[in-house]
């Protein structure tokens, strides 16, 4: 298990894929917040960037009694000790687990653009930068301070908007408190999400919805067998979804 | 000329063409390099911190604060300046120009900055001066006395100010003080 | 000898300079600072853009990319590059959510298919070489001068909207009004069958409010409830809500239709029925409803109108077997869901096919509210209302000369009013056969307002033809979509972001809202708000025209409407996160929290809408404005205005819509689906949207049909395999992705693909479903039904 037990905190979230609507606003939001380059045709799915992916399961049966579900998948910053496999593997520490708080982060200034993380991610969580980031001339308009724009050659992914947590310890700041309250701090696919799918905040905090939502019967992990400890939960009454996610991607 | 003789006087020469070649790399290391390394930028207005807070009693908060949110606004916008020079304030080459190229055409003065850092680094100031206590001078100096705006060294090849306070003493004090050096507190 | 000796620069000497310089250079700062500056450099990524720092600031307003109304928040750095858009947590509609489409807003504000200036077509209609840019003087003045020239036929001035509601819609139908046109028109939806249904069935046109969150079972006939239908917010947030709910009062939700779509597969239960049957099983479950005496009998017995008559109807036609048979739902299961139905309260159904942006048939309308009628879900919380009107400020009467008093008798282009359709519909495929038949008279000029027929327009060939013969063509759009593209003139428009706009209650919903959404920055080109346009262009005209519209601008005259909600003395500004005004019910008085016009219209910009739940749903016995004064199963208001007919005609029935084409030529069904990843507005797909399509929708340029795969296996179909669908009216190439969420013998191709207009991000990627839909006509309303055309198909 990750985080530092001294800190206290270690972020996590719980999607609701019952209450999931397949809407992909989570993704689009993502995308927006993090100056995610977008090109002409993205239909590759290997080369196309998205953060926040979303996988169509279903079960399998025949029609009628075919039902499909949408699966959200982000970085899911697994918490398996001492490392994830991502940042265990990467060869000019470009990528770290901050212990603090359980985010995995990965600084693209630093990386060398080896992949070496891409292969070793069993989410498929991780992209590698083919091209330059390219914007139709007045969209440079719209790109947020708040992250910087990658280059070619540069792995990214998911970083729970980290600097939304930089963001949110500032408002703190100045009302002179060093810690956060629950909900100062939620990533831009949470806020996005319509039907209230998504829970984010600290697993270790007993008081907090995540914490509580994690614990459910109904919640289970990608690849739990793995032993990577995802700090990305998921809930569904249906048992072929629980299934699912037992599979490889 | 015996052979014997030659040789030592060419050791001589090379002696003192080592010596030429020693401090003539030293010079061009230390005084030219720095030299040719940096451009050398003026601010648009020569601006005078001293007179502002002594004739004017302003303060550093009035153009230097804290947004609500936390961020910090490090260099004033136009409309702080046009508060008061609406019209010249006295005769000098400053101030008439700061009037008729920026205030009447409500053009923000390009401020150059001497210590941006690059849109990779997340630096929170409220972390550092209002959880950590420090102050503005630990790292910026004291602004306020000087009576004129100091030319901004930019280092041709990366871009920075040669002010810029660099990752390792980020680092350094970092750890001195026990925060985390994780990257992400830093960096975005 | 020796002077020269000494002079001599032997090798071993420039060794030494050698060493001396690099002596000399390792010990200053030069190689080491060159190294670590450039490794600096080489993270420097000069090439790509580095964002604009600075302040952050928020602006609310309301979002208008669809109907759905809801409140959004944009972030802008400097108060000039917005940067980010996400929901307003105050806004009731969305409550903070935010749906796909408007979370990529900002890629419309800046997006590369924006038009900067006027254009005028100097060539060919279509060449886009011959597109010249002019000057706003210019433009209007060109529109003024046709304008005049063709007083004399007036009528000939044909518009057509998307947006149906709202201060700029009616500007438009006041200037047709005023000049004497009496072709005001609304791009088709479902609402132009819930209306025609409500006003024959309950004597009232006003709009229909569903109070969905606090059903305990909702029965969508047909309706992709979760995938863009109604508000898509709002249906996102009920479904939550009603998944939150504990086990045991949980609201259970059916899904009736024919493909396993999300909001089929998502439901408790998904039925799945033949296609464009939904209305047959409504009607079933009547029958077992009225059969069993399971029917709400203070409502039927006191408050309806041939019900006798819509019983024996049942009966003869509408039993579980005969329903079987037409549905494909088996005997049982239509028993057990009408029981279940009637024995939950309260229980609603809903109608209107898809997303409800086209058309639909009245009837299958009808056959879903006689459910909710049967139940005494009318005008019940957790059932169907009539949403209360805004209480804004009536515009003075539109001042009207010689040629616009003789024109309010002219007959409609679209037909509707007249002898074949004498309802009040909105029958825009019926004035584009009118066109294409040259009926009636010619339509001289077109002006098309946030609406791109020439794409989303099911069935569109036929208006692609009907355009041929309309002499001018002038777009209001921001984007170079494809009906501009078509335009003889265009008379750009601000985007939503950059303009001022009341944005009325949103479709399904059962409180009023009222949005207003304002410039959050100022335009970015030579853009000008219709509004003002057609106010300029008004007092460009001589006489009446004119004066019809004593406003200076378009803020007047939107501010002497918003009076009206100032005066009303009731309704808040929605000013605080969690505001659920359909708790409680509605009839909740709401005391304003705003004291003067200014105040009100201070909030409004700041917050972003107004809404109120002071009206009760109105009482049975006052409810309905039928000849009977009661809901009438057997329409009265339709024999009043000349329908003739059967008694069926007059009933809530089910008409088997025989799908187009020969099915030994075309054996197979064609279905359209929409889905929240690719938008049907008049705007296309942004390219963040675009990117989250799976690669078995959309790859390289080629989109994909859902086939069954027993089908597919039937015609030696695989994966990925190149088609050609054809149809009556034409031909497109597709790939084939095999699903069992398709019904077997059913082809399904998604809606929204397929532009030749728009930037290089969406255009020329798939195909337009439209281009091949066979749209067909009901003969007593004019409305038609779109969503099953036969089909072939061949591998290529």
């Amino acid at each position: 298990m990750s985080g530092n037990k001294s800190s206290g905190v270690r972020y996590g979230m719980v999607i609701d894929i019952d209450k999931c609507t397949g809407c992909t606003a989570c993704s689009v939001a993502c995308q927006q917040e993090n100056n995610v380059p977008f090109r002409e045709d993205e239909t590759n799915k290997v080369r196309s960037i998205t953060w926040m992916e979303i996988y169509q399961l279903d079960n399998g049966m025949p029609y009628p009694e075919y039902r499909q579900a949408y699966l959200p998948r982000l970085c899911l910053h697994c918490g398996a000790s001492p490392y994830p496999p991502c940042t265990f593997v990467c060869p000019v520490n470009a990528t770290h687990r901050d212990e603090d708080t359980g985010l995995v982060n990965h600084i693209p200034v630093r990386c060398i653009g080896c992949r070496y993380c891409i292969s070793a991610c069993s989410y498929h969580a991780r992209y590698f930068n083919w091209w330059d980031p390219k914007w139709p001339k007045p969209m440079e308009e719209m790109l947020t301070p708040n992250v910087s724009p990658r280059m070619r050659g540069v792995v990214e992914k998911c970083t729970m908007c980290v600097h939304r947590l930089q963001l949110a310890k500032d408002r703190a700041f100045m009302e002179g408190r060093s810690e956060l309250e629950e909900g100062e701090y939620v990533p831009a696919c949470v806020e996005s999400c319509p039907a209230k799918a998504m829970t984010f905040g600290n697993l270790l905090d007993p008081d907090s919805e995540v914490a509580r939502l994690a614990k459910s019967s109904l919640a289970f992990r990608l690849l739990e067998k793995l032993g990577t400890e995802p700090k990305v939960y998921y809930l569904s009454s249906q048992d072929w979804i629980h299934k699912l996610a037992d599979k490889v991607m | 000329m015996t052979g014997e003789n030659k040789q030592q006087n060419s050791g001589l020469l090379g002696w003192l063409l080592f010596v030429v070649g020693f401090t003539g790399a030293l010079f061009v290391g230390w005084v030219i390099f720095p030299q040719l390394l940096f451009s050398t930028q003026y601010q648009p207005i020569n601006y005078n911190h001293v007179i502002h807070q002594e004739e004017a009693g302003m303060s550093c908060e009035d153009c230097h604060y804290f947004r609500d949110d936390g961020t910090y606004a490090g260099k004033p916008k136009l409309a702080a300046c046009a508060e008061c020079h609406e019209e010249p304030q006295g005769e000098t080459e400053s101030e008439a120009m700061l009037v008729s190229e920026y205030v009447e055409p409500k053009k923000e003065i390009p401020w150059v900055s001497y210590s941006r850092q690059p849109d990779n680094v997340f630096f929170s100031h409220a972390a550092h001066v209002k959880m950590a206590e420090m102050e503005c001078t630990d790292c910026h100096g004291d602004v306020g006395q000087q009576t004129e705006a100091p030319p901004v060294k930019i280092n041709r090849l990366t871009g920075y100010p040669n002010k810029i306070m660099k990752m390792y003493v980020c680092e350094d004090c970092h750890a001195r003080e026990h925060v985390s050096n994780s990257c992400n507190v830093c960096h975005k | 000898m020796k002077g020269k000796d000494l002079m001599k620069l032997d090798r071993r000497a420039f060794v030494k300079l050698i060493a001396g310089g690099v002596g000399g250079t390792l010990l200053s700062p030069l190689p080491w600072k060159m190294a670590d500056d450039t490794a600096i450099w080489s993270q420097n990524w000069f090439w790509r853009p580095s964002p604009e720092r600075g302040g952050a600031t928020t602006a609310s307003t309301v979002c208008q990319l669809c109907p759905g109304g809801c409140g959004v928040r944009v972030r802008l750095i400097e108060e000039k590059n917005a940067v980010n858009i996400d929901g307003n947590p105050t806004h009731p509609v969305n409550q903070g959510g935010i749906c796909p489409l408007g979370a990529a807003g900002l890629q419309y504000l800046y997006g590369p298919s924006r038009i900067e200036t006027p254009l005028q077509q100097t060539g060919k209609r279509g060449d886009l070489e011959t597109m010249k840019a002019i000057g706003w003087d210019e433009a209007l003045e060109i529109l003024s001068i046709k304008l005049r020239r063709m007083r004399q036929k007036a009528r000939g001035l044909v518009c057509v909207s998307g947006k149906r509601e709202g201060t700029v819609p009616e500007l438009f139908a006041r200037f047709l009004h005023a000049y004497g046109s009496p072709n005001y028109m609304v791009m088709p939806a479902a609402v132009d069958a819930e209306s025609l249904g409500l006003f024959v069935s309950q004597g009232n046109s006003g709009a229909i409010g569903y109070d969905l969150e606090n059903a305990k079972m909702v029965v969508s006939f047909g309706s992709d409830y979760i995938e863009g239908w109604g508000s898509p917010n709002r249906m996102m947030m009920a479904f939550a809500d009603w998944r939150s709910n504990s086990k045991r009062d949980r609201t259970k939700i059916i899904q009736v239709a024919t493909r396993g779509s999300l909001s089929a597969s998502k439901a408790d239960e998904w039925v799945a029925v033949a296609p464009g049957t939904e209305a047959a099983l409504a009607l079933g479950l009547a029958q077992v409803i009225v059969s069993e005496g399971r029917y709400d009998r203070t409502f039927v017995n006191n408050h309806t109108y041939g019900f006798d008559e819509f019983k024996r109807l049942l009966r003869q036609n509408y039993t579980p077997e005969k329903v079987a048979e037409i549905t494909g739902v088996v005997k049982e299961k239509i028993v057990g869901l009408a029981r279940e139905f009637a024995g939950t309260k309260p229980a609603v159904a809903l109608s209107g096919w898809g997303q409800g942006r086209m058309q639909g048939s009245m009837y299958d309308f009808l056959a879903v509210q006689s459910l909710n009628a049967l139940v005494g879900s009318l005008h019940k919380p957790g059932g169907v209302t009539r949403r209360p009107k805004l209480p804004l400020a009536p515009w003075p009467k539109v001042v009207l000369d010689a040629t616009s008093l003789t024109s309010e008798n002219e007959p409609r282009l679209d037909g509707s009013r007249g002898s074949q359709f004498p309802l009040p519909g909105q029958l825009f495929y019926n004035f584009v056969k009118n066109v294409n038949e040259g009926n009636l008279y010619p339509a001289e000029m077109l002006w098309v307002y946030e609406a791109n027929p020439a794409h989303d327009l099911a069935d569109v060939q036929p208006f692609l033809a009907a355009l041929n013969k309309i002499g001018t063509v002038v777009s209001f759009s921001s984007f170079m979509d494809e009906t501009t593209q078509l335009a003889d003139l265009v008379l750009p428009g601000p985007t939503y972001l950059e303009r001022l706009e009341d944005i009325p209650t949103p479709p399904g919903l059962q409180y009023p809202v009222f949005g207003l959404s304002h410039p959050i920055l100022s335009p970015r080109f030579e853009t000008r708000h219709p509004g003002d346009v057609l106010i300029a262009l008004a007092h460009s005209l001589d006489g009446s025209v004119g004066a019809s519209f004593p406003w200076s601008d378009y803020e007047t005259a939107l501010k002497e409407r918003v009076k009206g909600l100032a005066d009303a003395g009731r309704g808040q500004v929605a000013d605080e996160p969690g505001l659920q005004p359909w708790k409680g019910g509605q009839g909740r008085q709401l005391a304003p929290n705003y004291d003067s016009f200014d105040d009100l219209w201070e909030k409004l910009i700041e917050h972003g809408c107004w809404f109120d739940t002071s009206e009760a749903m109105p009482s049975w016995a006052s409810a309905f404005k039928t000849p009977s004064g009661k809901f009438e199963f057997y329409s009265q208001k339709m024999r009043q205005v000349g329908i003739r007919g059967n008694d069926i005609t007059y009933l809530p029935h089910f008409e088997q819509v025989e799908p187009a084409g020969d099915p030994r030529d075309y054996p197979l069904l064609l279905m359209p689906y929409e889905t929240m990843a690719i938008t049907n507005g008049p705007v296309a797909n942004p390219p963040f949207m675009t990117k989250t399509l799976f690669d078995f929708q959309l790859k390289g340029n080629d989109s994909f049909v859902e086939v069954n795969p027993n089908t597919a296996a039937n015609m030696g179909l695989k994966e990925g395999d190149r088609i050609a669908l054809q149809t009556e009216r034409g031909t497109l190439k597709v790939r084939v992705h095999l699903t069992e969420a398709a019904r077997p013998d059913v082809v399904f191709i998604p809606t929204g693909l397929g532009h030749s207009g728009f930037d290089s991000y969406i255009k020329g990627k798939g195909v337009n479903a439209n281009m091949i839909l066979v749209a067909q006509q009901d003969q007593v309303t004019g409305l038609v039904t779109w969503w099953v055309t036969r089909v072939k198909i061949s591998k290529v």
